[in-house]
């Protein structure tokens, strides 16, 4: 399978301070990869410094064989590369339907092709019964699975998800995990970061883990789990013994 | 992490330590993309009809006012555009305004060009000065505060530049000849003046009504509800906002002119002041920030409480504006989401009691 996304020696600086250590990913069409750490290791600094929020300090990214570093966030969004937030960044006053809208446009001109592409997108992740509701009084679940098809509706090759299961019950859990399925299965790869430890096994081909900005393991999930640094630095000694 | 904490947090990062970002934040209501209803059709309907036969029934006195109410309305539809839809408060749009006014009235004074002509050169000279400022403003990323703080000093420094250059008439202003040729763009009567505002105001509103359901419109939107959520969505916010500001500007420098030509005479303090920037954002606070109709429903009402202290007031020095300004607080407190926040927020309640007591 050929290369989606390449990532060289990825640092970020904010003044004194190293938030990601020279971190190299390669990413290949239809993964879903993992992306764990404990909090504070950068995982989020390092969404941000590939996606173009603030560009990295050093390093090089390349996304479906275009160099891309110096890229912004807009410019990779049409490239083909969608994402959703840690903390969800709704247009709050704005409907379901619209906010989906927003994220079509980026591949069609027409307000009623828009239309078109958001209601097929909320319907894939399930929330057509909520398409005129106020974003701002939906559900901390139902605005991430709106996030989500907000993303989509750009038409994406590349989905990052920053912790799209955050704060959700296990039901919404379950959901979400068939949801990130479906979504592979459409033919977008997949990077997210999660902490939901269950729900990354069943979903990721492979696991990367930061820790203080470095990368200290990769692997097959069932491998990471028994890594000893990754269980000092991040899964703790309980874990171990579970497993 | 739990769903209030995260629910919490994004509360904070709402609030920012931005006094007018928040505040904007906090007017603006949700820019409708619903089609009219009939009963909203027919009443504006009723109203233009209304508006059109003034003339007819009014005082001259009586009409200006309806003619001020109309510009104002006007130039507010302007500031909606750029602060209401697509979040960008300024605070200096008086500077649009004023660039309109001078340039048109220069032009024709001091060179025979035809106001005509003006009237598009002072839309040009506008969005050229909207550019400037919008490059720098937004490509150094001024936002809330910060951005209407620059705007509130670059039109201030207009001020200071126009009341000091001999070549601009300085402080003593420019008189405008009087005369009754459309050609030299004044409409003879004041029932003229007022068919002009009407039909800019119907075509600056029936562009925003329209606009909203259109890609721009909804980027304008998207980029005032969450600009980081709209650059992750493949929207160039520095390209819409410049957008949104060059139309703003070149829009308000058309009010600019028509004042001028209205009142046929012009100085620094009545075209960059304080209060003509004020002006046009009053009545979209009062009648709600980022809907279509809400600055012409604010304007209708604050014009005649302006023009009402003013001349019940008029022994008592400044004090029309202490009225008019306890007036704004209260308006503010009781409803600030405007009136048709208040409309929309009576609907809900209204609605829901029907749901209960059915």
């Amino acid at each position: 399978m050929a290369t989606l996304l390449k990532a060289v020696n990825i640092t970020k600086r904010f003044a004194g301070l190293t938030a990601v250590d020279s971190v190299n990913l390669e990413i290949k069409e239809g993964e879903i990869v993992g992306l764990i750490g404990p909090n504070g290791a950068g995982k989020t600094t390092f969404f941000n410094s590939i996606t173009g929020f603030y560009p990295a300090t050093f390093g090089s990214v390349e996304f479906d064989g275009h160099n891309i570093t110096k890229k912004t966030t807009f410019q990779n969004c049409k490239a083909g590369m969608a994402r959703t937030f840690q903390i969800v960044q709704p247009f709050g006053q704005l409907t379901s339907l619209e906010n989906v809208m927003v994220g079509a446009f980026n591949r069609v001109e027409s307000y009623a092709e828009a239309e078109k592409v958001a209601r097929e997108m909320i319907k894939f992740v399930g929330l057509e019964e909520k398409m005129n509701a106020i974003v701002a009084d939906l559900t901390i679940g139902d605005q991430r699975k709106l996030e989500m098809a907000r993303a989509l509706a750009t038409k994406p090759k590349l989905l990052l998800l920053d912790e799209v299961m955050a704060g959700l019950t296990p039901t919404e859990i379950e959901e979400c995990v068939e949801l990130v399925l479906k979504i592979r299965k459409s033919g977008v790869t997949i990077l997210m970061i999660e902490h939901i430890m269950a729900a990354l096994m069943k979903l990721s081909d492979r696991v990367i883990v930061l820790d203080h900005g470095k990368l200290i393991a990769e692997g097959k999930p069932q491998e990471i789990t028994q890594n000893e640094r990754v269980i000092e630095s991040y899964l703790g000694r309980a874990y171990k013994k579970e497993a | 992490m739990s769903t209030a904490r995260i629910q919490e947090a994004n509360g904070h990062a709402a609030e920012e330590t931005n006094f007018l970002g928040s505040f904007l934040k906090k007017v603006t209501i949700s820019t409708s993309n619903g089609k009219l209803t009939l009963p909203q059709i027919i009443i504006i309907g009723v109203i233009s009809v209304f508006i059109l036969l003034t003339p007819q029934m009014l005082s001259n006195y009586r009409l200006n006012l309806v003619i001020s109410i109309l510009t104002t309305a006007y130039f507010a539809q302007c500031w909606n555009l750029m602060s209401g839809y697509t979040g960008q408060f300024s605070f200096g749009h008086a500077a649009f305004y004023g660039i309109g006014a001078y340039t048109s009235s220069i032009l024709f004074v001091d060179f025979g060009i035809n106001p005509w002509i003006g009237l598009i050169c002072g839309m040009m000279v506008s969005g050229i000065v909207a550019a400037l400022i919008g490059y720098l403003s937004f490509h150094y990323n001024l936002k809330g505060d910060y951005f209407a703080l620059a705007t509130m000093a670059f039109c201030e420094i207009f001020r200071v530049i126009f009341k000091n250059t001999k070549a601009l008439h300085a402080a003593s202003g420019v008189s405008i000849p009087f005369s009754k040729k459309f050609a030299l763009m004044q409409f003879g009567s004041k029932a003229g003046f007022l068919y002009v505002a009407f039909i800019m105001l119907t075509m600056i509103t029936f562009g925003l009504y329209k606009i909203r359901r259109t890609k721009m419109g909804l980027y304008f939107v998207a980029v005032r509800e969450n600009e980081d959520a709209a650059r992750a969505l493949g929207i160039n916010a520095f390209k819409y906002k410049m957008i949104a500001l060059i139309a703003s500007a070149m829009l308000s420098a058309v009010g600019g002119t028509f004042y001028a030509q209205y009142y046929l005479y012009i100085d620094p303090t009545i075209c960059f002041g304080n209060t003509v920037s004020i002006s046009a954002i009053t009545p979209c606070i009062i009648g709600g920030v980022g809907t279509v109709f809400g600055p012409i429903i604010g304007a209708a009402i604050i014009k005649p409480i302006s023009e009402i202290t003013n001349s019940a007031l008029s022994n008592f020095v400044g004090m029309n504006m202490v009225v008019y300004g306890l007036i704004l607080v209260i308006v503010i407190m009781v409803m600030p989401k405007g009136v048709i926040g208040l409309v929309q927020e009576l609907r809900v309640k209204m609605g829901k009691k029907k749901k209960t007591e059915g």
